[in-house]
């Protein structure tokens, strides 16, 4: 950082540090460190006449010569010495600190070489290496759960997550179901559905087939079909959304075939109307299918009290968007939760929350928690974040930018044959 | 007037300046010069000075972007540069040798910052290598017993690298509403 005159009655006050062997990068590096974490205490200087302290990278080579000047010119320099290596150096007033360089203990120390504190020759600071997460500050407290009613959430909060996720029409993958009171049962039935009786379920089975055996599955359904590859994890179909959506509302019991086949039939072996086939990755698929399937439902003999587990996010840059799936993943990986304490929590309509469930469980990567701790403890809500108002602007930024294009970049590719 | 920063960081070529120019206000400063080391077969130029750039918020604040050296040399950098960080944002190449490696390497590096922020882990390249498959990652950071989003991205893609950032927001904090 090269100043100024108007800040030369400034610089006065403040240390001046010079740098051998550093890069560019690296001196930047230090720039920041010097402005924010050391308070502007410091400033980087080109001269080393000027400069009351240098700072030297042992691992860059041939530095010793240049160091060995400094110290014939200017032999009262204090020098910092980094170095991976145990590096030593004949010179009085070097200091050796050992990489990596951990920034309180460097500033620490810088401190003390400004105040002419006598400081070791040898500061190693290599931080230790505690690899346990830190505990989170989440408490836990005996399970005694209320709803809220529905009439508290608030319908802005999720238009405004539709609209900044680009999602237009979310109404044909969560469905318009209002939230049922939690704690009268006969109400349950308004929110269940069976997928193993719907397409969906025979989606499922197929692709287990073809994953397991690593080969090629056909469904064939109302004479359509659909091929799954199990080597390459994809689905292929000349069904387009108009046809493939009431497809998923239907029952089909049985009436689905899955066979395994060698190949995907040539354009001549087709129908001549499937002039087009949409290629998608396998999760995309079962991820919308389930979503149209659901309409904002859980599975059928899904306990709505016991908690469930997302054990890993869903790859939501590649699947069909619905409004909070980012904050319901989020939630969702910290604890288990029951589907009801997440609405209440995230304060947003049930439906989001079980359809985003059926999707991410037709996934493999959500189910309910079999650990008896999860269902006799809940975790506290987190307290918000100091930074909160800065956190949501910035949201409100990123959302705005991912709406304009994500429309775009939904996960399917068309063959033209 | 209150600062803000989130770390973008992952081996040469992962992507880290081609992400932070996708949701950056203005154009962001990087110095790329001709590599002149082992990274050269990677990328014929590789960034030696920070990846720098901003998202203004209404108001006074503003979000720094930094990226952080690609090369492995420079890693004793890296306590410097996140200090006072939101969380960071781990971008990995699909087409590298060791890709899980790298993630682990990069994790291990960053483990401290991480425990105390937040993480989003982003995987480049998927549509010229599509192995490792996500749910590898996935379960290697369950074995290091690390929480995070890990999605495909394409740097190029503005949706892309917001719905990463977004999912480290959410990490942070799931309350957070639109």
């Amino acid at each position: 950082m090269i100043f100024s005159k108007k800040s030369k009655v400034q610089q006065n006050s403040r240390t001046a540090v010079s740098f051998i062997g550093f890069d560019r990068r690296s001196e930047k590096a230090f720039e920041i460190f010097f402005r924010t974490y050391c308070k502007d205490q410091y400033y980087h200087t080109k001269n080393h006449t000027s400069s009351s302290i240098t700072i030297v990278d042992m691992d860059c080579y041939k530095v010793e010569e240049e160091i060995y000047e400094l110290h014939n010119s200017h032999p009262g320099r204090q020098l910092i010495a980094l170095s991976l290596n145990q590096k030593r150096l004949d010179i009085d007033n070097c200091i050796l600190v050992k990489k990596p360089i951990n920034h309180t203990e460097f500033a620490k120390l810088l401190s003390s070489i400004n105040a002419g504190k006598k400081v070791s020759k040898h500061a190693a600071m290599e931080p230790e290496k505690n690899w346990t997460r830190k505990p989170q500050e989440t408490k836990y407290k005996p399970l005694h759960r209320e709803t809220k009613p529905a009439a508290s959430k608030s319908p802005t909060n999720t238009a405004n997550a539709a609209h900044l996720m680009g999602e237009t029409n979310e109404n044909l993958f969560v469905g318009s179901n209002p939230d049922i009171d939690l704690q009268k049962p006969r109400e349950f039935l308004k929110i269940i559905y069976s997928p193993d009786k719907m397409f969906q379920g025979a989606l499922q089975r197929g692709w287990e087939k073809a994953l397991n055996q690593q080969k090629l599955v056909e469904l064939i359904f109302l004479s359509h079909t659909v091929f799954l590859d199990g080597k390459n994890h994809t689905a292929s179909t000349a069904l387009n959304d108009s046809v493939l959506r009431p497809m998923c509302l239907m029952e089909s019991e049985d009436q689905v075939i899955i066979r395994l086949v060698d190949c995907i039939p040539s354009t001549e072996q087709r129908n001549k109307t499937e002039k087009r086939i949409y290629n998608y990755p396998i999760d995309a698929f079962i991820w919308k299918v389930s979503l149209w399937s659901s309409r904002g439902r859980i599975l059928q003999n899904t306990d709505i009290n016991k908690p469930v587990f997302l054990s890993e996010w869903p790859n939501l840059t590649r699947l069909q968007p619905i409004p909070h799936a980012l904050r319901i993943a989020a939630l969702l990986t910290q604890n288990p939760r029951p589907l009801g304490d997440i609405s209440t929590e995230l304060n947003i309509p049930q439906r989001y929350v079980f359809g985003f469930y059926s999707a991410a469980n037709a996934l493999g990567i959500s189910g309910v928690s079999k650990r008896t701790a999860d269902a006799l403890f809940e975790p506290k809500t987190q307290q918000a974040p100091e930074n909160r108002s800065i956190l949501k602007r910035l949201l409100g930024r990123l959302a705005g930018q991912s709406s304009e294009t994500q429309e775009s970049s939904l996960p399917h590719t068309i063959t033209h044959q | 007037m209150s600062n803000f920063k989130i770390v973008f960081s992952g081996p040469v070529g992962a992507g880290k300046t081609t992400a932070i120019a996708s949701i950056s206000d203005f154009a962001p400063v990087s110095t790329n010069e001709n590599a002149s080391d082992m990274t050269r077969e990677r990328k014929p130029q590789t960034t030696v000075a920070l990846d720098y750039g901003v998202m203004k918020l209404d108001g006074r604040e503003k979000i720094h972007l930094y990226g952080t050296p690609g090369q492995e040399r420079f890693n004793f950098m890296w306590d410097i540069l996140t200090s006072g960080g939101l969380g960071l944002v781990l971008l990995l190449d699909n087409t590298r040798k060791d890709p899980l490696k790298d993630m682990t390497f990069f994790i291990d590096s960053f483990r401290d910052y991480i425990s105390q922020t937040a993480l989003a882990v982003g995987i480049t390249q998927t549509d010229i290598a599509s192995v490792p498959r996500l749910d590898i990652y996935n379960k290697k950071l369950r074995e290091m017993k690390i929480s995070a989003a890990v999605f495909e991205v394409d740097a190029r893609k503005q949706a892309d690298v917001s719905l990463l950032v977004q999912s480290l927001l959410f990490t942070i904090d799931p309350g957070l509403e639109y």
